[in-house]
């Protein structure tokens, strides 16, 4: 298998999706146990695809089980979380090998992990951490997911991340170094809305700048999720918690989103306090309605 | 500073009390934007994400220690862990592996000698709810084989499969962690010799209690002794071991996955 990490145009990957995909309803949810037998029972219409957490089904058991009856009526997307692109090192070789075995087995149409890193050394550290935006990272990371797409043999996407400290040896924002890494691997992007909201409230930047600064054929998915707000003394931190419902300013911003990049597949994203699943398809109807209102004709 | 040397140190700060942030490596700090907001407690955020986080997913894998010692002690135990024996995997499944060897040397929890035995129980039961979906060996998978060559065969285990022994009554602590209202509080004074054998059969985990001879035999197959020496090796500690009636047990339990000749191995 060719292991190079020369930089490559997007083209040398002739897809993102399998081309007879036709998703029923562009808006999917994250797939998590308590909600296995229910959606098993209802298999509801109003979502179009389930995410997953490849991590989660690297080993045997019940997990696996629920995972080949619904991948029977839902297509997959795979969206890791720990191959820590970032990381001043290789990806490892196991962990591509457990995703790849994945990706064979249930065909998803869309791979992707994050924009940040969670190994250094043997330690994994189980969190998505932040990068400061420099060559150095952008190097990198550029060779980490060239990595990736060479073991998997098929493009990926990698998602913007909540970040809660900044470097003081950013080159350049967090959009431009988005952009040129689609540039430089050929990836595409999922524009984590909610993500964008929680870095403008935390290092004071403008969420609808960076959404316009994105350039709209990178973004393959989009991620809505809700947040919490976490006081220091009289001011906040916004925290990337996937526990609650998306907030009104992350619709209206997610309307902002859709309207500079069309229809794409949608999530939403819980991954504890888990809600009952109707919760998730009421969000996944709010995120429908806006792609039908929104979407330039 | 380079990328290598600040994911180094911004690792090193996470595995560490969370206390030490305010006075940290002011080199270190010095890499990050200072702002109304102080950048230690900005790294309080991802400290109580990642050790938070390994803490919940050792108290998932661990729930009867988590019941027996209490919520307060069991996350001081389980950072003390984290912060020497971070995951070395993304995938947690097996994560807190080793937490077993850990508290037998864990001073605050000396005074608990049944405990490393409770989280090997767990860890067993942990490995057979995540273990590899193999098949069971069929029933007649010994038919096939040559009675001359049977006693030089490997019979092995499927991968759910973990035998134990212990001092402890596991499976009643266990009982009694699921309901302490009806269930008896188990002696944790008397020791005495207990075997038990986790399996998944299919979806569901399954605990059985053993005699100390199928323990014996179990544990020699486990090892890889053939099929002849386990059988010897029992006999001579336990003479009314009954092989025949161990394997009926054993192969309606689906507790093989295959038998295979020694010519073939």
């Amino acid at each position: 298998m060719n292991k190079s990490v020369s930089h490559r145009s997007k083209k040398q990957f002739d897809r993102f999706y399998p081309p007879d995909l036709a998703l029923s309803v562009p808006v999917g949810i994250g797939l998590r146990a308590p909600h296995y037998q229910e959606l098993l029972d209802t298999k509801p219409s109003n979502i179009g695809w389930l995410e997953v957490h490849p991590e989660n089904y690297f080993c045997g058991g019940m997990h696996k089980h629920f995972l080949d009856e619904l991948s029977q009526h839902y297509p997959l997307s795979m969206h890791g979380v720990g191959l820590s692109l970032g990381a001043d090192q290789a990806v490892d070789e196991k962990h591509l090998k457990a995703f790849k075995e994945l990706i064979d087995r249930y065909n998803p149409f869309l791979v992707s992990d994050h924009v940040s890193w969670s190994a250094s050394g043997n330690a994994h550290l189980n969190d998505l951490l932040p990068l400061p935006y420099t060559s150095e990272s952008l190097a990198r990371l550029s060779q980490n997911i060239n990595q990736t797409q060479d073991y998997f043999e098929r493009a990926m996407l990698v998602e913007n991340p909540s970040t809660y400290i900044a470097f003081k040896d950013n080159e350049m924002p967090e959009y431009d170094f988005m952009n040129a890494l689609c540039e430089t691997t050929g990836c595409g992007m999922i524009l984590d809305v909610n993500n964008i909201y929680v870095q403008s409230h935390n290092h004071g930047l403008d969420p609808y700048a960076y959404i316009d600064a994105i350039h709209p054929d990178y973004v393959e998915e989009i991620h809505l999720a809700g947040h919490i707000e976490k006081e220091v003394g009289e001011h906040s931190i916004l925290v990337d918690t996937h526990n609650k419902r998306v907030c009104d300013d992350v619709w209206d911003l997610y309307a902002h989103a859709i309207k500079r990049t069309g229809s794409k597949p949608t999530l939403i994203e819980w991954d504890q306090d888990f809600p009952t699943l109707q919760v998730l398809l009421d969000e996944a109807d709010l995120a429908h309605t806006i792609i039908k209102n929104e979407e330039p004709s | 500073m380079t990328l290598r040397n600040m994911q180094i140190n911004f690792k090193e700060s996470m595995l560490q009390s969370i206390a030490l942030l305010d006075e940290g490596d002011a080199e270190f700090l010095g890499d990050f934007i200072e702002d109304h907001i102080p950048v230690s407690a900005r790294l309080k955020v991802y400290h109580n994400n990642v050790v938070g986080s390994l803490c919940e997913a050792l108290r998932a894998t661990f729930p009867l220690c988590d019941n027996l010692v209490g919520e307060e002690f069991f996350t001081a135990m389980a950072r003390s862990f984290i912060f020497k024996n971070p995951p070395s995997s993304a995938c947690l499944h097996h994560y807190g592996a080793g937490f077993d060897a850990f508290i037998a040397n864990y001073e605050p929890a000396q005074t608990l000698p049944y405990l490393p035995d409770v989280v090997r129980f767990e860890i067993a039961l942990n490995n057979a709810y995540y273990a590899r979906d193999d098949a069971p060996m069929p029933e007649d998978a010994l038919t096939s084989i040559a009675q001359e060559e049977l006693s030089e065969c490997i019979l092995s285990l499927r991968s759910s499969v973990t035998v134990i022994s212990s001092q402890y009554p596991l499976i009643q602590i266990r009982d009694f962690c699921m309901d302490s209202e009806s269930v008896k509080a188990p002696d944790l004074t008397t020791p005495q010799e207990t075997y038990v054998m986790i399996s998944r059969p299919q979806r569901e985990v399954l605990i059985t209690p053993l005699n100390a001879d199928e323990f014996y035999m179990l544990d020699l197959l486990h090892r890889g002794a053939a099929l002849g020496q386990s059988v010897e090796g029992t006999l001579s500690t336990h003479a009314n071991f009954d092989f025949a009636l161990f394997l009926q047990k054993h192969i309606s339990l689906e507790t093989f996955c295959a038998v295979t000749a020694n010519s073939s191995i």
